[in-house]
């Protein structure tokens, strides 16, 4: 998206500033659309509509008018530029008509006359005006504007037009409530430019009203054309009013000069008014054309083009598009106004900084009340454990690697009970004990008799049958030997068996090298 | 002074003036405020840590008394190692207080030397005795199941020969029990 910047022009009429915004592409100054047109009554109204814009204006400029500034073509001998302003000042204090204060002036040279003399155009305001329209204008901090006057305005807005539409000898009237203006322009260059005190207010059409009776003007007329003619036909009060000075000096300026003025441009806030061009041409045997800005983009005013003409003028100033540049805006008060600018600048700066120093002071006051809650709530917590005592126990780890060392040593896999009632129900009829050898980790050694031959073997399976907890009793069941003997002349068997317990260790090992032979 | 100086030197002042403020704000509120935060921040975790260890003692304690609760079944505890030359006595009047004990003839009780392990004591008694081969196994069973546990480690018995007295056997057993004693936590696992 292609940057653009803003500018604006404010025409001061009376009480109320019309406004008009201009956008342009940074790349291409020439280019000029009217973002906003609009009237405004108060610098709050102004205020609020700057803030409404997109982005910060790059130069503003408002128009006085010719009631409160003057604007003459000097003709003085060439001098160097730098020595022009001084001549220009010298010059403009017997050329002016504002005297006594201090003047704000500004200067255009237009080129040298016939007679090899510089013709310069000067504009010239009383300070005290130049700083009312500033301090109207500049109704926010950041905004720095500059003054010109209104014909300055109309010049540059006549220069856009295209050139079909401009002749060689042209004039713009501009007509406000209280007064007006005419502007004659020959050849791009100002001829003359006149103020006149007759405007469309209602003041001027009641005067106007007071000095021509309606019974008069009938008579003198032929009564009956004029009396059925319908209301909108007959002129406003105001409209002779303004017509008969600018006729006059339009006839003045053909008698001192021979120029003949081909087109005349009406704007202002009579060119608004319904009639007013045909009436006026009625009166001037010149046909107005109305010299407004173009088609705006949101006017406040329903395209009421005519009223913003001057401040459309103004903003083309800003926006640097001007033919001619006057700035009524005293150096130093720009200066004084730049300044001024800058500390409001560094004191926003200095705002922000204490505002983030606060920001940041807050927070870490925030964060530390928080720490010292987190601590009250430690100590409280602290507080009620304070009666716990775990001590004096041994650590749980230590009681089982004691209770799993005893539970090694207790365990026995076949107790000494278990052993000798197995043995009294599993030794088969005829055969009993005659001695027992039991330890808790490897086994037992039985030796014992049977009436019959195959009681010791009868004895050895009964034995090695036996199961406890899933698990085999013995791991190993051997009859050591059988040996017939006598007991009491009574012949019987006697034998000895070895039941093995064997540690889980040894078992494995077994297992292992079992496993190895069967593969090999 | 200041109105001799050209605004390359009166910015290049300010920047300095800034910069020690900003120097001067940091040692006279910045450095303390941060040695505050440390020490509210060390004295947060002092005081969690603190507490945690409160808390996995009092875990501790209740796995230690559910451990010691087990052990009992099979080891007597003692509080002191002195106590544990109290263990052989112990287990005698633990074994003749046994209901088949008075069934048996025992005609001698030797105690055994204790031998201490890594985290326990064993003691053990020799008994000779005499008697049926149905009150030897009455004996052996109680024995099995008393409580602190006891092991019969040896056994040795041997039919008599007399004929009158077909029933009638004698012999010898070893009886083993154990002891624990319970020490206070070992400074490893405190430290943990």
């Amino acid at each position: 998206m292609a940057k653009s910047r803003l500018t604006i022009g404010i025409e001061l009429a009376g009480e109320e500033m019309r406004l008009a915004v201009l956008e342009n592409a940074e790349a291409d100054p020439a280019g000029h659309t009217l973002h906003t047109a609009r009237t405004v009554h108060s610098a709050e109204e102004l205020t609020r509509v700057l803030r409404a814009l997109p982005r910060r204006p790059a130069a503003v400029v408002c128009a006085i008018p010719l009631e409160k500034a003057a604007v003459r073509i000097l003709s003085l001998p060439p001098t160097t530029e730098d020595n022009l302003d001084r001549v220009v000042a010298l010059e403009a204090e017997s050329a002016m008509p504002l005297s006594g204060e201090e003047l704000a002036l500004s200067h255009h040279v237009l080129g040298m006359n016939e007679q090899s003399r510089l013709e310069v155009l000067v504009a010239a305001a009383r300070l005290t005006t130049v700083q009312e329209a500033l301090r109207r204008v500049n109704c926010m901090p950041w905004l720095s504007a500059q003054v010109t006057v209104t014909a300055a305005s109309l010049v540059s807005l006549i220069q856009t037009l295209p050139s079909s539409e401009r002749d060689d000898t042209c004039a713009v009237l501009r007509i406000e409530r209280d007064s007006s203006e005419l502007l004659v322009l020959e050849r791009g260059k100002v001829v003359t430019t006149q103020f006149f005190s007759a405007g469309c207010g209602e003041a001027h059409a009641a005067a106007e009203a007071e000095r021509t009776p309606v019974g008069a003007g009938v008579a003198s007329s032929g009564g009956a054309a004029i009396a059925t003619a319908p209301s909108s036909l007959t002129a406003p009060g105001w409209i002779a009013s303004v017509a008969q000075p600018v006729r006059f000096a339009l006839q003045a300026l053909s008698y001192e000069r021979g120029l003949t003025v081909q087109r005349l441009y009406l704007c202002g806030e009579g060119a608004t008014r319904s009639g007013a061009e045909w009436h006026l041409a009625d009166r001037l045997d010149l046909t107005p054309t109305i010299l407004g800005a173009p088609a705006a983009a949101s006017t406040g005013d329903g395209g009421e083009s005519g009223l913003f003409a001057v401040a459309y003028g103004c903003a083309l100033q800003a926006a640097g598009a001007a033919v001619i540049s006057l700035n009524l805006t005293p150096a130093r008060v720009t200066v004084a106004r730049e300044i001024e600018q800058r500390r409001q600048t560094r004191i926003s700066w200095g705002a922000l900084a204490g505002a983030a120093v606060a920001a940041v002071g807050l927070v870490f006051a925030g964060a530390v009340s928080q720490q010292n809650r987190k601590l009250a709530y430690l100590d409280q917590q602290l507080a009620e454990r304070r009666g716990i005592s775990a001590a004096a126990l041994m650590s749980p780890a230590d009681l089982k690697a004691a209770d799993e060392a005893v539970q090694a040593q207790a365990a026995a896999r076949v107790p000494a009970a278990h052993l000798i009632a197995t043995l009294s129900r599993q030794l088969p009829e005829g055969t009993w004990l005659a001695e027992l050898s039991y330890n808790a980790g490897t086994g037992s050694v039985i030796r014992g008799y049977s009436l019959h031959p195959s009681g010791p073997q009868r004895a050895v399976i009964a034995l090695l049958r036996q199961r406890r907890e899933n698990k085999p009793l013995f791991d190993e069941v051997t009859l050591d030997y059988q040996t017939e003997e006598a007991i009491n002349s009574v012949p019987v068997w006697g034998f000895q068996m070895t039941c093995r317990l064997r540690p889980e260790e040894v078992k494995r090992s077994r297992r292992r090298s079992t496993r190895t032979g069967a593969r090999q | 002074m200041m109105a001799n100086l050209s605004e390359n030197d009166r910015r290049a002042l300010r920047f300095l003036a800034i910069s020690l403020g900003a120097i001067g704000f940091l040692m006279v509120a910045g450095f303390p405020a941060m040695d505050y935060w440390q020490s509210l921040e060390d004295g947060i975790r002092a005081k969690e840590a603190k507490i945690r260890e409160i808390d996995d003692g009092v875990k501790d304690a209740a796995d230690a008394v559910q451990a010691m609760r087990k052990l009992e079944e099979k080891a007597t505890i003692y509080p002191d190692p002195h106590a544990l030359n109290e263990q052989t006595p112990r287990m005698q009047i633990q074994v003749e207080s046994l209901p088949a004990y008075a069934r048996l003839a025992v005609s001698r009780v030797e105690g055994m030397t204790p031998r201490r392990e890594e985290s326990y004591q064993r003691s053990a008694v020799s008994l000779q005795f005499s008697g049926s081969l149905e009150a030897l196994h009455d004996f052996l069973s109680e024995l099995e199941a008393a409580r602190p546990q006891l092991k019969v480690e040896r056994l040795s018995i041997t039919a008599s020969t007399d004929e009158t007295s077909k029933s009638k056997i004698q012999g010898s057993m070893v009886i083993a029990s154990y002891a624990v004693v319970i020490q206070q936590k070992s400074k490893r696992e405190a430290k943990g």
